[in-house]
């Protein structure tokens, strides 16, 4: 390909180059306003109007697809951005929405196995049950049936690692820790439990004599609540050991 | 959650402390009882204990699994409820 009247020596690969260095240039944002890259030659050896002519015309023409190429560039840089920050945004989101679903999961997971605890429990009124009617903030007129424990070597059910120990076992992988939170959380089942399914919990009794044991019990509850004169507590717990002492006769 | 019993537990210092039972399991003719104190870890899970439930003279006591024999037993009965 050859251009110019006096025919200067500009190969199409030489424009092609150039073209490319410019879009390398506009691209890589070091646009260095410099025609040097284009070395025109001449077969004369020696420059004359005409060519000066076309040489000012090639690169303007140059000039103006370079700026064409670089304003270009520039838009076309400007939406790839813009892309990219859309999909960050969605993908953020998404991560996001992903994370709060797992933390949902795995607290609906947890109301679930306590939920079923509570449901398989025996029955507990063997242990003193606090009325309604008495707050929690205002239990101290309650002092009897006492628990004794020691809180700090209790163990803790450590939810949801319990469960992620229990799929390593099944797995036959204990020595791993890297159980997928997937086949953790799918090892609870989170449909609801038909209550005729249950089987009728037995009654939790002492060792002895469990009504003499629950008559004692009441009856110290009655003498506390005496001694903190409270009239209220002293008549429920009344008519509860009538009721209790009416369903031993 | 669903509001559970309150129950008054002693530790061995003496500090009563009012805990919410959740549930009471039997196990190989021992019984265990699960409770929380309403402590929450990080994530929002409620921080759920477990000990062992025995009468002495006539009073319950919470006693220590210290066991391993016996806690991989009560993972296991655990396991067994929460899979039914």
């Amino acid at each position: 390909m050859k251009l110019g009247y006096s025919n200067p020596v500009i190969t199409y690969e030489e424009i092609v180059n150039a073209l490319k260095a410019i879009i390398d240039c506009s691209l890589n944002d070091n646009y260095l306003d410099d025609f040097n890259y284009l070395n025109v030659k001449y077969e004369s050896e020696v420059k004359t109007d005409l060519d000066e002519k076309w040489e000012v015309a090639l690169r303007k023409a140059i000039k103006d697809l370079e700026k064409a190429i670089d304003s270009s560039s520039k838009v076309i840089k400007n939406n790839l951005e813009k892309e990219l920050q859309r999909i960050e945004n969605d993908v953020l989101k998404m991560n996001s929405l992903y994370l709060i679903g797992q933390e949902k999961r795995k607290l609906a997971s947890q109301e679930v196995f306590v939920q079923k605890l509570r449901e398989k429990s025996l029955k507990t009124d063997v242990l003193y049950e606090i009325p309604k009617e008495d707050s929690f903030s205002n239990i101290d007129n309650i002092d009897t049936n006492k628990i004794f424990s020691d809180f700090e070597r209790n163990a803790i059910i450590n939810f949801p690692d319990f469960f992620k120990e229990e799929i390593a076992i099944a797995k036959g992988e204990e020595e791993k820790d890297d159980v997928s939170l997937n086949d953790l959380y799918n090892t609870i089942e989170l449909e609801p439990i038909p209550i005729e399914d249950y089987a009728k919990p037995e009654e939790l009794k002492p060792d002895g004599d469990v009504d003499l044991y629950r008559v004692s019990l009441i009856r110290k509850a009655i003498d506390k609540a005496k001694e903190k004169n409270d009239p209220k507590l002293v008549q429920m717990l009344e008519e509860r050991l009538n009721k209790e002492l009416g369903n031993n006769k | 959650m669903v509001e559970g019993r309150i129950i008054r537990v002693v530790d061995t210092d003496g500090t009563q402390l009012d805990v919410e039972l959740i549930s009471i399991l039997e196990n190989d003719n021992n019984k265990y009882l699960v409770y929380t104190k309403g402590e929450k870890q990080k994530s929002g899970n409620i921080i759920i204990y477990i000990t062992k439930l025995v009468v002495k003279q006539g009073e319950y006591y919470l006693d220590n699994i210290v066991n391993d024999k016996e806690w991989d037993s009560v993972k296991s009965l655990m396991s067994k409820l929460i899979n039914k």
